[in-house]
């Protein structure tokens, strides 16, 4: 038990975004209940000019839940994974989920920093003549976004701009936590969402529930459970004159478009639109809303959109 | 009013252990507490527990009683510590057996580890969190056994009718009401004093509560010039780093880079006892051979492994006070007031001369510490002696039939509150704690000589004149900690006076107190134990010295390490 | 160097409604927002109150909400938390009831851990052993982050899921669960599995906002074991339990976390009452466009997945 915590390193540059090349770890719900998101990335990564290569082969990051039952198994499937993107030349692997995000990025933890956990790993690997040797790093988009494209030159991309849409952040738990396995930026007070807010003329709204539970995970242990943590947050979210979320996960995206219905009760109507992270990205540099998805929301984003000359009423 | 057959006023090691024993005999026990046992300072104690378990090397409790009364400098007890040395074995296993959580050997066995004046590793340990893990198992013995805590409740005075004991009366600190517990038997188990001085290892509620209130109500105070400096605290914050360091191997450098210890103790070095250690750094630092008023410990060549395994906790206290890591660079450390040898004059069994309060744990003198406690004996005497005096007030319960609650010493307890409270245009408690620690510290540290000790007992009177009279600025009913703190002040005005006047009394040096008038030990005069009686609030105490040292086994001889 | 410090004051006796004081310090800014507070109460105002004892970071005391985030008054360096306006936000810590100042009603919180019977409970007596029970090192080395926990409630105070319940267990009884669950020496881990399951275990949404614990103590490591164990000892017959297992499943078989049958598995495929109650959320879903699909191809390769889960003797959903 180490008394520091020493944030893993990360900000190398890798082989992949030198050639613009990287593979991509869509995640199981961008190609399931939320297309949208699967879509609009790769419809912003056409723009940005990087070529995303699916891992089509790979499994399930593990969802947060899969080290439940069995504390190997979501480490050596993501092991798989990364011996795929490794096989493809690839050295660094996108995601879109902050879910898979940190569970990816900790179980690469614990597969470099072990040589019993790689050992167990590859043993299993090469019944099928796999193997992984540690060359892969995890991100999410929103870290390229800032690291491999930047603010300013993203910036300079904008041709529709938000016009002070205030825009409130919502992180989701595991791209930010716990810092010893993510430790791209603070936990306890990130600022990355709000500056591609600002990049793109928004205007960032703080408030304390940016970096809370949305309840996903346990919105079927419990009645009302998910909708009282979304209220909670969202009611924050309201108060600080947010008039739309943007998230980087899409299980926090379903949670949070899917319960505010339900916690009106307790926390009053606040009926805030959330945008995925590529979507509002696509926007304001020039995709056509009618192609991002934009009427896949269970809160449409239409007024909002309307109302700050973004798009018609009607592609929402 | 509450009522039980046995209240035990603090929840520490020693005062859960007494609970507990006294709960699995049956009895009718509830403890007292300022504050949730798992918060008590108990739970800071890091180094070990020391009992002749023998799990490495030889050993047997004749050798651990012959160190203890080598470290007493031969003012312990030796009966007491023959008991103890006999008793410890047996209150490790019940502890293990419990669930505490003791570091292991490779072969299962509970590990011992090398501690300051002891001839075998005899400390049984925690990687560097004992204090706190055996705090747990206590709690949870609580938890099992369901005993009752009057959590918040702040001690004020010792009730006695027809000269026994008959209970206490109690401040409920959430509600501003003072309670009258009645009780046949109290134990008082309220730890140490350190808050007497400026710079202290121990916390904020380390005010000697028990040691006032027994002293208060006529139960003499034993040995109370005998205070322990501690050799490695950290000069920020006063904060403890463990001897388990020294006892895993790490150094104690000047400034030029030398093992100086090996000047003033040639055969154990570091791990001579620590008054003799904390002697050795001061002269060291006064000599200038110091850094900024300190000397080093140095942990580096331990590894950064072992640190990590054995101990993580000083490592992270010295770079969270200093900035500095300790696996990699030697740690400033200075000697800081630790542990008062001296307190609540008891027998073997806890017991005081008034019928029905016993007293357990640093509160209490017994003495089997005598002028200098060994390392690792602190946490023993606390089970050992929660154990005995719970066996022994479970019995005397038995014994005797309803006493008579206290309504005198509630009413006037309430008065004296309720005036405290009414009080305006004195001094904020603060400022009389401040002098108080000004003139311990100043006049009764390491090194004591006459002229000092006498400046020191005049300014202690100036400051008594100025409590008597000394404000707080909460008069609320709800968690009033004003209040509280200016109570744990008067407590500590109390104590100091014994403390400056038993030191000014002794001419002689022995163990931690070091006369450099009086350099010598005196066994002619001096084989016996100081006394002191109250004799009230705004006078000096009666030094007695009728109570010598029972010497059994170890005739005194010449102390060196 | 002079600073604020901007404090929550309230009297649960006298007030209504709680009032903010912002009073000055002079302490160097490389002491602990405790110091500060001690400073202040000694030369400004007597009447300010919060817990404290060790001051280092060992008793629990002193936790409290410092700048809209809870941790140890003793172990936050002034420097490391002053604002921007110069000051320092301190507030009693969340999920707890104010009593007076920063001090909070924390009876909610050992009523957590008294319900686990936290005490050891071998299978054999203690007489029966003349010395002591041996455990090996690597056993009892499992304990050893867990014993460290001071109980200062920063983790439920922090928790998110106990903010909205207050019936769940929160990280630190969990984790004391824990404690005895992996303590070799104790005989009851079914009966303990099934205690802390029935507290609301799987209520714990993994946000790890208890990764902020002051002492390491990572409890949400030991949550995510005792869950192991609870569904090691085959409690699994409620949502939680079957929403783990039942990714597993769809995992195992496709490759991927399929979401339609993850609902199924978890609500219960024959539990009408629990499907009906997720229906609002799924006609949402579907008026939405966002109706995952019934059927879902399973990835290439899939056997080596399969191969992967079996190799572990990884459960899924029966």
């Amino acid at each position: 038990m180490t008394a520091v915590i020493e944030a893993p390193q990360i900000k190398r540059q890798s082989k992949s975004a030198q050639m613009r090349k990287y593979g991509f770890f869509p995640g199981c719900v961008a190609k399931e209940s939320c297309k949208e998101l699967f879509n609009s990335t790769m419809l912003l990564a056409d723009k940005l000019g990087i070529e995303l290569v699916e891992l089509t082969a790979a499994a399930c990051c593990g969802a947060s839940v899969l080290n439940d039952t069995n504390r190997d198994v979501a480490r050596v499937l993501n092991a798989r994974t990364y011996a795929q993107a490794e096989a493809l030349g690839l050295d660094d692997v996108i995601t879109i989920c902050s879910t898979c995000t940190g569970h990816m990025r900790a179980a690469n933890k614990e597969l470099l920093e072990s040589e019993a956990h790689m050992g167990q790993a590859n043993a299993i690997l090469g019944k099928f003549g796999a193997k992984y040797n540690g060359g892969v790093m995890v991100r999410h988009l929103l870290w390229l976004l800032i690291d491999d494209i930047g603010l300013d030159e993203l910036k300079k991309m904008v041709v529709n701009p938000l016009n002070g849409l205030k825009v409130a952040p919502f992180y989701g738990c595991h791209i930010i936590r716990p810092e010893s396995v993510n430790g791209w930026e603070s936990s306890r007070n990130p600022h990355s969402l709000e500056d591609i807010i600002e990049a793109l003329g928004g205007e960032a709204i703080d408030y304390a529930g940016k970096t809370r539970c949305c309840g996903f995970h346990v919105q079927l242990e419990k009645d009302g459970i998910a909708p009282a943590m979304v209220g909670q947050n969202m009611r924050m979210a309201k108060d600080k004159g947010a008039e739309a979320v943007l998230t980087p996960c899409p299980l926090c995206h379903l949670a949070l478009d899917g319960y505010q219905a339900d916690s009106a009760e307790r926390w009053g109507r606040t009926d805030l639109p959330t945008f995925h992270l590529p979507q509002l990205v696509g926007l304001a540099l020039g995709i056509d809303p009618s192609l991002l998805g934009l009427n896949k929301h269970i809160i449409s984003p239409g007024l909002v959109l309307q109302s700050h000359d973004l798009a018609p009423a009607h592609v929402a | 009013m509450i009522k039980h057959d046995i209240v035990v006023v603090g929840g520490g090691l020693a005062g859960m252990r007494a609970a507990v024993e006294a709960a699995e005999r049956g009895a009718d026990v509830a403890i007292v507490s300022k504050m949730h046992p798992v918060r008590s300072h108990s739970g800071a104690a890091q180094g070990g527990i020391n009992a002749a378990l023998g799990n490495v090397g030889e050993d047997s409790p004749e050798n651990h009683a012959f160190d203890c009364v080598k470290g007493s400098d031969y003012l312990g007890d030796q009966d007491a510590i023959e008991a103890m040395a006999e008793d410890a074995p047996r209150q490790i296993i019940w502890l293990e057996h419990r669930g505490c959580i003791f570091s292991r050997l490779p072969d299962g066995r509970i590990a011992q580890r090398p501690f300051g004046g002891a001839g075998v590793p005899r400390t049984c340990y925690s990687a560097d969190v004992t204090g706190l893990v055996i705090l747990h198992s206590l709690w949870e013995q609580l938890e099992r056994f369901q005993v009752k805590v009057y959590e918040e409740f702040f001690a004020t005075a010792l009730c006695v009718e027809d000269g026994i004991g008959t209970g206490i009366t109690a401040y409920n600190m959430r509600t501003g009401e003072l309670e009258l517990v009645q009780s046949k038997a109290t134990i008082f188990a309220t730890g140490g004093a350190g808050r007497v001085y400026a710079k202290t290892t121990n916390g904020y509620a380390s005010t000697g509560d028990g040691m006032a209130i027994c002293y208060r109500a006529g139960v003499p105070l034993m040995d109370m010039e005998f205070v322990q400096f501690h050799p490695t605290s950290l000069k920020e914050n006063g904060v403890l780093l463990s001897e388990a360091a020294r006892g895993e191997g790490a150094y104690l450098l000047n400034k030029d880079g030398e093992r100086f210890m090996f000047k003033y103790a040639p055969n154990k070095g570091e791990l001579a006892s620590r008054d003799v250690v904390s002697r050795a750094e001061w002269t060291e630092i006064m000599e200038g051979r110091g850094v900024d008023g300190c000397v080093f410990l140095d942990l580096r060549h331990l590894g950064r492994e072992k640190i990590l395994e054995r101990l993580p906790q000083i490592r992270e206290l010295a770079l969270d006070a200093t900035g500095k890591d300790a696996i990699d660079t030697p740690i400033p450390i200075l000697p800081g007031m630790h542990y008062t040898m001296g307190g609540i004059a008891t027998d073997k069994n806890g017991a005081t001369q008034v019928p029905g309060v016993y007293a357990a744990g640093e509160c209490a003198c017994v003495s089997v510490h005598g002028a200098n406690r060994l390392g690792g004996n602190s946490l023993l005497e606390t089970i050992v002696f929660g154990h005995r005096s719970a066996t022994h007030a479970a019995n005397y319960v038995k014994s005797i039939g309803e006493v008579r609650a206290s309504e005198r010493t509630f009413k006037s307890e309430r008065d004296r509150l309720d005036g405290i409270l009414a009080r305006t245009g004195g001094e904020r408690h603060p400022v009389a704690r401040k002098a108080i620690n000004k003139a311990m510290s100043d006049y009764a540290f390491i090194f004591r000589n006459e002229s000092e000790l006498k400046q020191g007992i005049n300014e202690l009177q100036q400051v008594r004149e100025m409590a008597q009279t000394m404000t707080t600025s909460d008069k609320s009913k709800t968690f009033n900690t004003d209040l509280i703190g200016l109570l744990e002040t008067e407590f500590l005005m109390d104590i100091s006076m014994p403390m400056m006047a038993g030191a000014l009394n002794r001419t002689e040096s022995r163990g931690a107190q070091s006369r450099t008038d009086f350099p010598e030990r005196d066994d002619v005069n001096w084989m016996k134990h100081t006394l002191m009686h109250y004799k009230g609030a705004t006078a000096d105490p009666e030094a007695d010295y009728s109570r010598k040292v029972t010497v059994t086994k170890f005739q005194p001889e010449v102390r060196t390490y | 160097m002079s600073f604020y410090l901007d404090i929550y004051r309230y009297d649960q006796a006298t007030d209504e409604v709680p009032h903010r004081d912002r009073v000055e310090c002079s302490i160097p800014p490389n002491m602990t927002v405790l110091d500060a507070l001690e400073d202040v109460k000694a030369n400004v105002d007597g009447s300010i109150s919060f817990r404290r004892s060790c001051r280092s970071a060992i008793c629990g005391s002193c936790s409290m909400n410092i700048n809209g985030t809870t941790g140890l008054a003793c172990k936050t360096p002034v420097e490391s938390v002053l604002r921007s306006d110069n000051s320092v936000a301190v507030d009693p810590m969340p999920n707890f009831q104010p009593m007076k100042d920063l001090v909070v009603h924390m009876d909610p919180f050992w009523d957590k851990y008294s319900r686990l019977k936290p005490y050891l409970q071998p299978a054999d007596k203690d007489s029966d052993h003349e010395t002591e029970r041996r455990v090996s090192p690597e056993d009892m080395h499992k304990l050893v982050a867990v014993a460290n926990c001071v109980m200062c409630a920063t983790c439920y105070a922090l928790c998110p899921v106990v903010s909205v319940d207050p019936a769940f267990a929160g990280p630190a009884a969990i984790a004391y669960a824990y404690r005895f669950i992996e303590d070799v020496r104790d005989s009851k881990r079914k009966e303990r599995a099934a205690q802390i399951s029935d507290d609301y275990l799987w209520l714990c949404a993994h946000c790890y906002a208890c990764s902020y614990c002051p002492k390491h103590v990572d409890p949400q490591d030991d949550i995510i074991a005792v869950k192991r164990a609870t569904i090691e000892e085959g409690l699994i017959d409620h949502p939680g339990p079957r929403h783990a297992l039942v990714i597993a499943k769809t995992i195992k078989k496709t490759g991927m976390l399929h979401e339609t049958e993850v609902i199924q598995g978890t609500v219960g495929r024959f539990n009408i009452k629990g499907l009906i109650k997720v229906a609002p959320f799924g006609i949402r879903l579907a008026l939405a466009g966002k109706t995952p699909p019934l059927f879902l191809k399973p990835v290439p390769k899939v056997n080596e997945i399969a191969m992967i889960f079996d190799t572990l003797e990884a459960p899924v959903l029966a």
